[in-house]
């Protein structure tokens, strides 16, 4: 039984990893295109590109294990090559790339989930400590610090001192109104879940990820506030406001660090107030799930033929 | 990670109303900070407590006679800014940013040059509304 699980999950993460990496080039070819549509379809794409491969996975499992289950034994005609079934699947943890394949994989896998959970809880601290040290500004919370930030954390919003004083106030109901966009639009709880989804990608793959699905956040939040304060340009000032500030005292990067291009897209975004793209996104969203539909559809009716593919290809 | 900011974290209560003492007025034997606590906790609570300040490097102290005196290492304002600074660094600095959303994150090749460009960009986008 372990052996047979050994082959499953080979399927799956060859499955998973593939099909991520093949996601990202799909994502990275199609993002002029996808930018042109609006922020809502770029985040949608990056989030598909989290997901699909890991229910394009777990589909290629199921169909393995469908035809295991339902007793057809092709493996008395098939002598050639290893099989994934449950009963003659043994043979896989026998063969030393297979167990140094997967011990790798899962060690990555491991490493990233401590990685993730440790910057969760080692955050969620300094956000309870922040939170103590803040001041009630009535829509923000004021931290007395020099340097410039001002981000939304569980559970508000949180400025430094320099920045607040730093901007005008068009500039600071921008910033509020941006924040005030990722909250209601529940990014943090997003951006949770896309960080345990990118625990299963292919390497390279998350930081692309990740990052495409940021980018898109944000310029979604600057539209957002745009439209709530009624001036792109003051949104767009106060980016450029911001980032003097960190020029004139230099930080060291957060997660995701935007290079002068990206910043600059997201000024010109703001300013020729282009489609949130939310149309698309819903189309891009059945798209996703109808062909997952498709698939699985389709791996229980080409149950066989997927399982001889996998063990000729793995086998 | 340094002392301080494992310190900082983990300050409790009777901590910190130990060093709300100590920054009124130093320096200050056990004895004397025990009475300014108004006798609330046994002596050695508040032996143990100073001396875990100390250790903590919240704390500086010198021997007068039998006993030690005990003062703040940095004023209260100093300590607030480093506790800021140790709470603003693993959300910053060291990868804890999953747990926020940032307006603008630092643009590590950003200069004034590619800054003014963009104030005129704003500013000639002004001018044509």
């Amino acid at each position: 039984m372990s052996g047979a699980l050994a082959g499953f999950a080979l399927v799956f993460v060859i499955t998973t990893w593939t099909m991520s990496a093949f996601g990202v080039l799909g994502l990275a070819t199609a993002r002029p295109w996808l930018q042109r549509l609006g922020p809502m379809a770029e985040r949608r794409a990056a989030g598909a590109v989290a997901i699909v491969p890991i229910v394009l996975g777990v589909l290629a499992v199921a169909a393995l294990l469908l035809q295991s289950m339902t007793g057809v034994d092709h493996c008395q005609v098939h002598g050639h090559h290893a099989h994934l079934c449950v009963a003659h699947g043994a043979q896989w943890i026998d063969r030393t790339w297979v167990v140094v394949t997967l011990a790798g994989v899962a060690a990555t896998m491991l490493a990233r989930m401590v990685i993730v959970a440790a910057s969760f809880v080692r955050g969620a601290r300094s956000i309870r400590v922040l939170h103590r040290l803040s001041r009630d500004a009535g829509t923000v919370r004021l931290v007395e610090s020099e340097r410039a930030f001002c981000f939304v954390a569980r559970p508000g919003i949180y400025v430094s001192s320099r920045v607040w004083s730093s901007l005008s106030e068009g500039e600071r109901a921008a910033l509020v109104a941006h924040e005030a966009a990722h909250v209601r639009q529940g990014d943090l709880r997003k951006r949770a879940v896309l960080e345990a989804l990118l625990v299963f990608a292919a390497p390279l793959v998350g930081d692309r990820v990740r990052s495409a699905w940021l980018q898109a956040s944000e310029r979604l939040c600057d539209a957002h506030a745009a439209a709530v304060t009624g001036e792109p340009e003051t949104v767009a000032s106060a980016m450029v406001s911001m980032c003097r500030l960190h020029t004139a005292r230099p930080a060291p990067s957060f997660g995701f660090t935007p290079t002068a291009d990206e910043l600059a897209g997201r000024v010109h975004a703001v300013l020729a107030d282009g489609p949130l793209g939310e149309r698309a996104a819903i189309v891009f969203a059945r798209i996703v799930v109808i062909s997952c539909i498709v698939l699985a559809i389709v791996g229980v009716l080409a149950a066989e033929p997927i399982h001889h593919a996998f063990e000729t290809l793995l086998g | 990670m340094s002392t301080f900011s494992k310190a900082a974290r983990v300050l409790g209560e009777l901590e910190a109303r130990v060093m709300d003492v100590l920054w009124e007025e130093h320096p200050l034997s056990v004895r004397t900070a025990c009475e300014r606590l108004r006798g609330d906790h046994a002596y050695t609570t508040i032996m143990t407590t100073m001396d875990r300040l100390h250790k903590k490097r919240l704390l500086r102290r010198r021997k007068d006679g039998n006993a030690f005196l005990y003062e703040p290492a940095m004023d209260r304002a100093e300590y607030q800014r480093r506790v800021v600074e140790a709470a603003l660094t693993p959300l910053l600095e060291q990868g804890a940013a999953p747990v926020l959303a940032a307006f603008v994150e630092v643009a590590a090749d950003l200069d004034e040059k590619h800054l003014a460009q963009l104030e005129r960009l704003i500013a000639s986008h002004k001018r044509r509304k």
